[in-house]
C-alpha cells in the first residue's frame, strides 16, 4: 500500500501518541474556557509553567535528587539482602527450612501497614523511608531469586557435576546464569514497589523529595505542582522500567528476544 | 591408518580404560534393576548395550558414570574404583545439555583448567574435530539438533577421556544426521583410542559401531555378541543383516 517506508515508520510511531495528545488538547480547552475550576485541575499549560519555574530555581532538581537517592539506597539495601537470602535458601536446603516460613509470613503483611510502627522506631528521619523502601524491594527480589535457583534445569546441573564442576564453579557457570532470567523479573517488580513505597513514605513525612513537593503544594492549593509531581513519578517509573529492560538485554544476550536483530 | 607413522598415532592417542564389573546389583526400592551383573570390557573396546526400555541399560551407564552407586558387587576401572578415574570419564546425554547462556566454544571449554585463552584454544581444536569451528561464537539456541550433539561430543572429547559413555546420544536426530554422527564417532574413536560404551535402542546403530553388542534383559546379560565385520562397515552387507537379525530376534524374545 504505502510505498514510502519512512512515512510508514512515522505513522507507526505517531499513532500511539494520538489519543494522549487529543485528551491533552481537550483538557487544555476545558481548563482555559473555565469549564473545570483550577482548584480541581490545573491546565496543562499551568503544569508546564510550574515545571519550568521549579526547574529554573533549582528546587525541582533538588527534590528529584533527594527522591532518587532514597530510591537507590533503599533498593540496594533491600535488594542486596533479598538476593543474598534468596541465593542461600535456593541453594541450601537447611537454610530454606530455617527461614522460608518466616519470610512467607512477613510477606503477607502489607509493608505499608508497618508505617505507624516504623515512625515509632525511626521517627520521621531518612531511616524510616529507607527501611520501608528496602522492605518493599526485598520480597520480589528474594522470591524470584529463590525460585530462579530452584528452577535451574536439573539435567544441566547433573551435566555440570559430571563434567567436574563443584561448589563455586558450578554456581558461577550453571546455577547463577540459570537463575538470572527469574532474578531480573524480580528486579522489575522490585522497581515498581520501590517507587510506590517511596511515594507513600515521602507523602507522610519528609523535608524534601517529590512526595514532599506534592504535599507542600497541596497546602497552598497549588494543583499545578501536585499534578507535576504525579507526572514526575510516572516518568521516573518509566525510566526505571527502561533500565531494567536494558539490563536484561545486556545480561541475557543468549535469549532470542534479546538478539541484536 | 598411515603405515609409515604408527608410533606417532600411538603417542597421540590415549589408552582406554579397562572395566571390570563383578556381581553388580542395583535396586530402586523393591524393583531390581541390575542383578548380579558380571562384565569385563577391555581397554579401547567399543561396546554397545541394547535392550528394551526398562532393561536397566541406562542405569548401567549411570553406574559407570558415577551418577549412581551400586547396591552390591564391585566396579573396577583399571583395577581401582571408578572414583579414581573421575576426570578420565565423560558422558554424552541423549539431549545435548549445552548451557544456553554460553557460546559454543565456552560450552566446549566447560571444566577445562589452565587459563581462559589456553582453554579456548583447546576448545576450538575440538570444535574443528567435529567440523563446527566456524560456529564457535554462536549461541547454542541457534544450532540444529545434530550440530548441538556434535558440540556435546566435542565437549566430551576435549578432556581426552579414557572412557566415553554415550546414552542414546543420536536417538532424537533424523536418519541422515544420525549416519553422519556415526561416521564422526567411529573416526574419533579410532583416532583417540578411548573405551566407548554406547547405550542404544537402535540395533543397526549397535552393529554399525561396536566391536561387541551386549543385550541386557531384566538386569542381566542375555546375549554377548562380538561383531567382527571389518571397518568401514557396509550396512547392506549380508553379515551385517544377519547379525542384526540375530540380535533383534533375541530382543523380541525369540
Amino acid at each position: 500500500m504505502s510505498a514510502n517506508p519512512v512515512r510508514t515508520l512515522l505513522a507507526e510511531r505517531a499513532v500511539p501518541w494520538m489519543l494522549p495528545l487529543l485528551l491533552l488538547g481537550c483538557w487544555q480547552m476545558a481548563a482555559s474556557s473555565g469549564w473545570i475550576s483550577t482548584r480541581v485541575a490545573p491546565s496543562p499549560a499551568a503544569v508546564a509553567a510550574a515545571g519550568w519555574a521549579l526547574l529554573a530555581d533549582g528546587t525541582l532538581f533538588q527534590h528529584l535528587l533527594a527522591s532518587s537517592r532514597r530510591a537507590v539506597a533503599g533498593f540496594l539495601i533491600g535488594g542486596g539482602i533479598g538476593l543474598l537470602l534468596g541465593l542461600l535458601c535456593g541453594g541450601v536446603r537447611g537454610c530454606e527450612r530455617l527461614l522460608d516460613t518466616s519470610v512467607q509470613m512477613i510477606r503477607n503483611v502489607p509493608h505499608l501497614a508497618l508505617i505507624p510502627l516504623v515512625i515509632l522506631w525511626f521517627g520521621i528521619d531518612e531511616g524510616a523511608k529507607l527501611f520501608l523502601v528496602a522492605l518493599g524491594v526485598f520480597f520480589p527480589i528474594y522470591l524470584n531469586t529463590f525460585h530462579g535457583i530452584r528452577g535451574v534445569d536439573p539435567t544441566l546441573v547433573e551435566m555440570g557435576r559430571s563434567y567436574g564442576l563443584r561448589g563455586w564453579t558450578l554456581f558461577r557457570h550453571v546455577m547463577l546464569p540459570g537463575a538470572l532470567p527469574s532474578l531480573l523479573v524480580g528486579v522489575r517488580f522490585a522497581l515498581g514497589w520501590m517507587w510506590l513505597t517511596l511515594i507513600v513514605a515521602e507523602t507522610i513525612a519528609a523535608n524534601d523529595g517529590i512526595g514532599y513537593l506534592a504535599m507542600n503544594a497541596r497546602e497552598f492549593m497549588r494543583t499545578d505542582v501536585v499534578v507535576l509531581a504525579i507526572l514526575l513519578y510516572a516518568l521516573l517509573g518509566k525510566l526505571a522500567d527502561l533500565g531494567a529492560r536494558g539490563l536484561e538485554r545486556i545480561l541475557l544476550p543468549w535469549r532470542p528476544a534479546n538478539a541484536p536483530h | 591408518m598411515n603405515a609409515r607413522h604408527p608410533r606417532e598415532i600411538e603417542i597421540a592417542s590415549v589408552q582406554g580404560l579397562g572395566l571390570r564389573l563383578d556381581a553388580v546389583e542395583k535396586h530402586y526400592g523393591p524393583r531390581r534393576v541390575l542383578s548380579h551383573l558380571d562384565l569385563h570390557i577391555s581397554p579401547g573396546q567399543f561396546v554397545a548395550i541394547v535392550g528394551r526400555s526398562g532393561c536397566g541399560k541406562s542405569t548401567f551407564l549411570r553406574l559407570l558414570a558415577g551418577l549412581e552407586r551400586p547396591d552390591g558387587g564391585t566396579l573396577r576401572f583399571d583395577g581401582v574404583p571408578p572414583a579414581y578415574h573421575r576426570n578420565a570419564i565423560r558422558l554424552m546425554f541423549q539431549d545435548a545439555r549445552l548451557l544456553p547462556w554460553k557460546r559454543v566454544a565456552d560450552n566446549v571449554a566447560l571444566g577445562l583448567g589452565g587459563g581462559r585463552t589456553a582453554a579456548r584454544r583447546t576448545a576450538l581444536e575440538a570444535l574443528e574435530h567435529v567440523g563446527l569451528a566456524e560456529r564457535a561464537n554462536e549461541w547454542p539456541g541457534r544450532l540444529s539438533g545434530g550440530q548441538r550433539q556434535r558440540v556435546a561430543l566435542a565437549r566430551a572429547l576435549v578432556h581426552r577421556p579414557r572412557l566415553l559413555l554415550l546414552d542414546e546420544p543420536f536417538g532424537a536426530l533424523d536418519a541422515f544426521t544420525r549416519l553422519e554422527m556415526h561416521a564422526l564417532l567411529e573416526r574419533l574413536w579410532q583416532e583417540e583410542g578411548f573405551t566407548a560404551v554406547l547405550v542404544t535402542h537402535d540395533v543397526s546403530e549397535a552393529v554399525a559401531l561396536a566391536n561387541r553388542v551386549i543385550l541386557l534383559d531384566e538386569g542381566s546379560v542375555a546375549l554377548d555378541l562380538p561383531i567382527e565385520i571389518p571397518r568401514p562397515r557396509d550396512r547392506t552387507e549380508v553379515r551385517f543383516a544377519e547379525l542384526q537379525r540375530v540380535i533383534l530376534k533375541r530382543v523380541m524374545g525369540d
